[in-house]
């Protein structure tokens, strides 16, 4: 019984699933500079996707062509399955059913937050009632019914970015676009306008694609990340997939702080080791992997062990260090530390108190070490 | 997924999709017929083309304006005349600029609109009343101080090449004045007070800092004065200095006076259009030079004023004589002489009436042409500043090749001068009805003063943030609801700036409505010109003073009902 329920749900679940955006070998050129090059994807009805990436990685200017707001040189785009644009045809930004939430808010200054949110629906034919009904309710899902008369400039910047929400989910559309809608807020309202996004998209229940350069933000909101750069895709999964194996260097350096050690992968007693220049001895390595040869490892500052000299000697992939400079967080205790001729980042529990100068065993437990794919 | 699969019927081929099909083509269009073919259809007339007696090509009339030396000796003055005037609208604008922006006179924002009041005014009815205060034997000084020093004394002829460039440089003045002031404003102070700490002083920081940092800006004033110069045909024109006569004029009269020759108008038009281009090419490197130095960086605070000591008084007294002068002796002798019955200007024998001034301005041909001016005043600039509009928006949110010819096709008039723009129309819209309408000289203003709306509308929509419209097309907007809702009404001040800056234009034009007018459709401009020329002297002031009142009206509900800043409106 149990089992044929979950069966019955997992069909479901696949045919209900429709694809609400395809991007498919979008290259983008501005004269003989591709800002972006041959990126694929798909978002999935409901999804939450986050395009991740410095500046300049083509990110903006894929959701821009996503938009409509800025022409393809090649590839194709569809939404809902309707082909929207190629290299030689466009459909114009006002007929593709999607709406935007910009970096600047682009809150209408001119209107009061009522004429803001309402400005999409008299597009549309709908009655007046119909209007003022909906106009509401997008008011009350972002708590500015109170404010609906007021002009946009009285509004403060977290305010003015709720009535941009509310003026884009307000539509109804397909494919809900942010660019960048946080980092014009200062850090506290941030992380509540990032809550509020998060539960105005369960509400909605529709696919959205959220640019960002902040990896935290991309992290906390999204269902997959798609991480960018210099208009490639580096890589796309879920978040903790991206954090816990990053397939490259970049992926790695990008989201999150970490340790990256290379060097020669040989086979010893059974097991491997990766020889790291500098490092007083070979760390052995958790996998049977076959690939010998060089290769790169990622350690995350977390996954390094912080041992005092009553447990130390113990452990595998036990060193000797020197502490090199410490930062006390609270919750916990960012230490850089020397070992041999290597410098390690280490992210120790608070309760660790060491001062600058102490010798302390750092472990890099075996199964702790992710090795990078593809290694640039 | 077909296509009958689609959302909407809304794909297009994308060189046709959005603003280029429906905008940018038809704006081509547009300025194409406005401005590129009278130009064309004035060089066609140079060659012979409009006569219908004589069809066929031919070349003397362009012959004799490039041979003969009477031609040349008019092309050497007027390039020359141009240049001095430019030369005096810089250096004494750039001038006042500096007293206005680096020292602490009083009173500044008062001096500010005193110097460039003349800007809002009509050159042409200057000229005519500095004839009424100047002309050698009835100008109003010379006959008064006559009761001092005697019968024969004659202090001032403005009837003269020094009385042209006196009148002329009134009136650009305010150009030098504003562009300089720009540059001054633009400037990153610091830069001064970089130079006071290492020990320079006041005048080591004008000649070191200060000056370098706006020469671009005043090089740019002096090549657009020069060119504004050499087309004005007015000043020149009703001073008629016998031994001096400008390009400007000898096109007029050999459009105008009978014999009419329309190919020697358009030839000579034809050198004037190319002598304009040079002044333009030399304008545009200027103003490129002029962007290296643009420090829009730690703006905010105030520059040092220079404290003047004794010399403020100084100052203030010859800022308030400039005024007296420039603006307060023309109006009043005008206001004067509106109101005597017949010619007088000595004060000794002046009789005022309002019998004359009332019997002019209600005579059926002065209501006739106040209509006109004030429909030409209020349409002119409505049409422009849409037209501008369009074009700033066209060029600003859609770049490409196609928004670089529109753009560059609209400040193009700016090189074509009135009279040599209305000598190309007179051929092209001769046999058309429009021609001797007012219509007429509607289209002939709206193409003269496309470049000032699209410049002006240009600079409010830099400062609207492009995602205000891109939030209306996500919104499901198409550009004209977006331009309508979104665009229109954040860059209300800089239109309703053009605005009244296009209705200035409008309502003290001459240059092209002289060639263009009917009796059906003339202006207040081409009475006073009629009035002057037949000896109506006390006439002529009075349709001048109506005239200088209409544009009073115009700046003061401008200023005061929708609040438009006026030295803003240049």
């Amino acid at each position: 019984m149990i089992e044929t329920g979950v069966a019955a749900i997992r069909t479901e679940a696949v045919t209900d699933t429709r694809i609400a955006l395809e991007v498919k070998d979008l290259v983008v050129k501005y004269g003989d500079v591709a800002a972006v090059k041959g990126v694929s994807f798909q978002v999935l009805d409901g999804e939450f996707v986050t395009l991740l990436g410095p500046s300049g990685c083509g990110k903006t200017t894929t959701l821009r062509c996503i938009a409509g707001l800025e022409d393809l040189t090649s590839g194709y785009i569809e939404i809902s399955g309707h082909r929207v644009a190629d290299a030689g045809k466009s459909v114009p930004t006002q007929d593709r059913n999607i709406n935007m939430v910009f970096q600047s808010y682009a809150v209408w200054p001119h209107m009061t937050v009522r004429r803001n949110v309402a400005y999409g629906l008299s597009n549309k034919g709908l009655s007046k009632a119909e209007i003022r009904e909906r106009t509401d309710e997008a008011l009350a899902m972002v708590r500015l019914e109170a404010f609906a008369e007021r002009y946009a400039t009285e509004l403060s910047g977290g305010q003015q970015q709720r009535v941009a929400l509310a003026r884009a989910v307000v539509t109804k559309p397909d494919l809900l676009l942010f660019d960048e809608p946080l980092s014009n807020l200062d850090a506290g309202l941030r992380e509540r306008m990032r809550e509020e996004i998060m539960q105005l998209h369960r509400r909605i229940g529709r696919a959205a694609i959220y640019v960002t350069h902040d990896q935290s933000e991309a992290m906390a909101m999204s269902d997959r990340v798609i991480l960018m750069n210099v208009g490639s895709i580096e890589q796309t999964g879920r978040p903790r997939e991206l954090y816990g194996r990053p397939r490259t260097r970049f992926a790695a350096e990008f989201i999150g702080t970490t340790n990256i050690l290379s060097g020669e992968v040989a086979r010893r007693d059974g097991r491997h080791w990766l020889n790291v220049p500098g490092l007083p001895a070979p760390l052995a390595l958790a996998g049977l992997d076959d690939s010998l040869g060089e290769h790169s490892f990622v350690c995350r500052p977390e996954s390094v062990i912080v041992e005092t000299a009553a447990t130390a000697g113990r452990s595998e992939n036990a060193f000797a260090a020197e502490v090199v400079s410490v930062a006390y967080l609270g919750n916990a205790c960012d230490l850089v530390v020397s070992v041999g001729d290597y410098t390690l980042r280490v992210s120790a529990p608070g309760d660790l108190d060491v001062p600058i100068g102490a010798e302390v065993t750092v472990v890099l437990p075996p199964e702790r070490l992710v090795r990078i794919e593809e290694d640039r | 997924m077909t296509e009958t699969a689609a959302p909407r019927a809304g794909r297009r081929p994308k060189w046709l999709a959005g603003l280029t099909g429906t905008l940018l083509l038809p704006l081509l269009a547009v300025l194409v017929i406005l401005i590129v073919v009278p130009v064309l259809a004035m060089f066609y007339g140079a060659v012979g083309g409009w006569d219908r007696k004589n069809p066929g090509i031919r070349f003397d009339a362009l012959l004799e304006v490039v041979a003969d030396p009477e031609y040349l000796w008019t092309y050497a003055g007027t390039i020359g005349l141009s240049l001095l005037i430019a030369a005096i609208a810089v250096v004494v604008g750039a001038a006042f600029a500096w007293i206005l922006a680096r020292t602490d006179v009083r009173w500044r924002g008062a001096f500010e609109l005193g110097v460039i009041a003349p800007l809002f005014l009509s050159p042409f009815i200057g000229a005519v009343a500095w004839i009424m205060l100047a002309a050698p034997n009835s100008g109003m000084i010379n006959v008064n101080l006559r009761h001092i020093f005697g019968p024969d004394f004659t202090l001032l002829n403005v009837m003269s090449v020094p009385g042209m460039v006196w009148v002329l440089s009134i009136y650009y003045i305010p150009y030098g004045y504003l562009m300089v002031a720009a540059a001054l404003r633009n400037m990153d102070p610091s830069l001064e007070d970089a130079s006071y700490v290492n020990g320079h002083g006041h005048f080591r920081t004008i000649m070191t800092v200060t000056l370098p940092v706006i020469r671009p800006a005043m090089t740019a004033a002096f090549f657009f004065v020069a060119v504004l110069t050499t087309g004005v045909f007015s000043v020149p024109g009703v001073l008629a200095v016998n031994d001096f006569v400008p390009i400007a004029v000898r096109i007029y009269r050999a459009a105008t006076v009978y014999p009419t020759d329309l190919a020697t108008a358009s030839a000579l038009g034809t050198v004037l259009f190319v002598v304009t281009v040079i002044g333009i090419f030399f304008y545009r490197n200027a103003v490129k030079q002029t962007a290296r130095f643009v420090t829009v960086t730690s703006r905010g605070f105030r520059p040092r004023l220079i404290r003047l000591g004794k010399w403020r008084g100084v100052a203030q007294t010859v800022l308030v004589i400039y005024f007296v002068v420039t603006v307060v002796m023309p109006y009043a002798a005008i206001t004067l002489v509106a109101f005597t019955p017949y010619a007088q200007t000595d004060f000794a024998q002046m009789q005022f009436s309002f019998k004359s001034f009332l019997s002019v301005v209600t005579s059926g041909r002065v209501a006739t042409a106040t209509l006109n001016t004030v429909i030409l005043g209020v349409l002119a600039p409505t049409v422009s500043v849409l037209l501008g509009l369009l074009i700033g928006f066209a060029v600003q949110r859609r770049r490409g090749r196609l928004a670089a010819v529109i753009d560059y096709l609209a400040t193009l008039p700016v090189a074509i001068p009135g009279i040599v723009l209305a000598t190309g129309m007179v051929g092209l819209y001769i046999r058309t009805p429009i021609y001797a309408t007012i219509w007429l000289l509607l289209v002939a203003f709206v193409a003269s003063y496309i470049p000032h709306a699209t410049r002006l509308s240009s600079n409010g929509l830099v400062q609207i943030d492009k995602s205000l419209e891109e939030a209306a097309y996500v919104n499901g907007a198409r550009w004209p609801k977006a331009l309508r809702t979104i665009t229109l009404p954040l860059a209300k001040p800089s239109l309703l700036s053009a605005w009244i800056m296009v209705f200035i234009f409008a309502t003290r034009e001459i240059n092209s409505t002289i060639i263009l007018y009917s009796p059906r459709s003339t202006v207040l401009s081409v009475l006073t010109w009629d009035y002057i020329g037949n000896g109506g002297v006390p006439q002529a002031a009075a349709v001048g003073l109506l005239q200088t009142l209409i544009l009073i009206v115009g700046i003061v509900v401008a200023r005061f009902v929708f609040k438009v800043r006026l030295s803003s409106a240049v």
